[in-house]
């Protein structure tokens, strides 16, 4: 296969991955349920991570490492009241995570922010019945 | 006679499957057809959400690979339609931060190159008149404007230009 039928064959790829993970937000957003939740969360972090150590999607991986540092994140503020140690656990994850993704400030106080505000905007759109 | 039943038996099962068959295939083909067009503005909402997380977060290395394959991967949706405009219109928006992150690293002429991608974009979404530079970085600001409240509410350096003033110089 040669360079530009590669590069095709990975943005066919991340757009099928799009459009899963797309679904996956949705349902996320849309579940009251933290057991349930976690779990979701948790299989979809697994699967994260298996993606970008293949490194399959070359240039593109740090789309995908994005979402499993959000992942990451949000098991963080899901388990802080009950489970800290665990909580504390996810945030390092998570700091590792936007730190090597080049942001300024990944300070765990600026994560929860950022990490908050993402979930309400994925909250208000399944609300609406879409993602956009 | 019985020879005769069977056989116009077996032509009716095989022209029903061959039907059924052709039937099946065209409705999944149209399934398909209806998935693939409701997802591509998910998907463009997606990657234009990485690309400006990365442009108010990181730092400018890692901000202007991001921003270069969101380009990339929206360009490749080939939005046709309803869907071309707003495909269009992400495209425009992720070329004018280049240009913007590009005028602030002092790169003045891949900054000017990049305005001129991202008024091409701003056109093929439909918007059919030509642009001068100050209108489409009035564009690209007042949408980052609006983009900070979600991004970046309460962070992070302004790569916005002064009010009225063009890339060049």
């Amino acid at each position: 296969m040669n360079g530009s039928g590669e590069a095709d064959s990975r943005l066919e790829m991340l757009t099928v991955f799009l459009d899963g993970n797309a679904r996956d937000l949705s349902r996320n957003a849309s579940t009251s349920d933290a057991t349930e939740l976690r779990k979701r969360l948790l299989e979809q972090a697994a699967g994260l991570d298996k993606l970008c150590q293949s490194r399959t999607l070359g240039e593109f991986t740090p789309m995908l490492e994005m979402e499993l540092g959000y992942r990451y994140a949000q098991l963080a503020l899901l388990d802080e009241k009950e489970n800290p140690a665990s909580a504390g656990e996810y945030m390092t994850k998570a700091e590792q995570i936007f730190c090597s993704l080049g942001w300024r400030d990944c300070s765990r106080a600026r994560l929860r922010t950022a990490t908050e505000h993402r979930l309400a905007h994925l909250k208000r759109f399944s609300d609406k019945g879409g993602e956009q | 006679m019985r020879k005769k039943k069977s056989i116009a038996w077996a032509v009716v099962a095989v022209c029903g499957f061959g039907i059924g068959y052709l039937a099946g295939t065209k409705v999944a083909g149209l399934l398909e057809q209806l998935s693939g067009l409701a997802s591509r503005p998910v998907i463009a909402s997606h990657v234009e959400r990485f690309a400006l997380t990365q442009y108010f977060h990181a730092d400018a290395e890692h901000a202007r690979d991001a921003l270069k394959s969101s380009a990339i991967l929206l360009e490749s949706l080939r939005a046709e339609g309803a869907t071309q405009f707003y495909v269009g219109q992400k495209v425009a928006n992720v070329y004018g931060r280049l240009a913007m992150l590009e005028r602030q690293a002092g790169n003045a002429q891949a900054a000017q190159e990049y305005l001129e991608q991202s008024k091409k974009w701003f056109r093929a979404g439909g918007i059919q008149r030509p642009f001068s530079d100050d209108e489409v970085l009035e564009m690209i600001r007042r949408s980052e404007e609006a983009d900070r409240k979600y991004y970046a509410p309460s962070t992070v350096q302004d790569r916005l230009p002064e009010k009225g003033s063009a890339l060049k110089g």
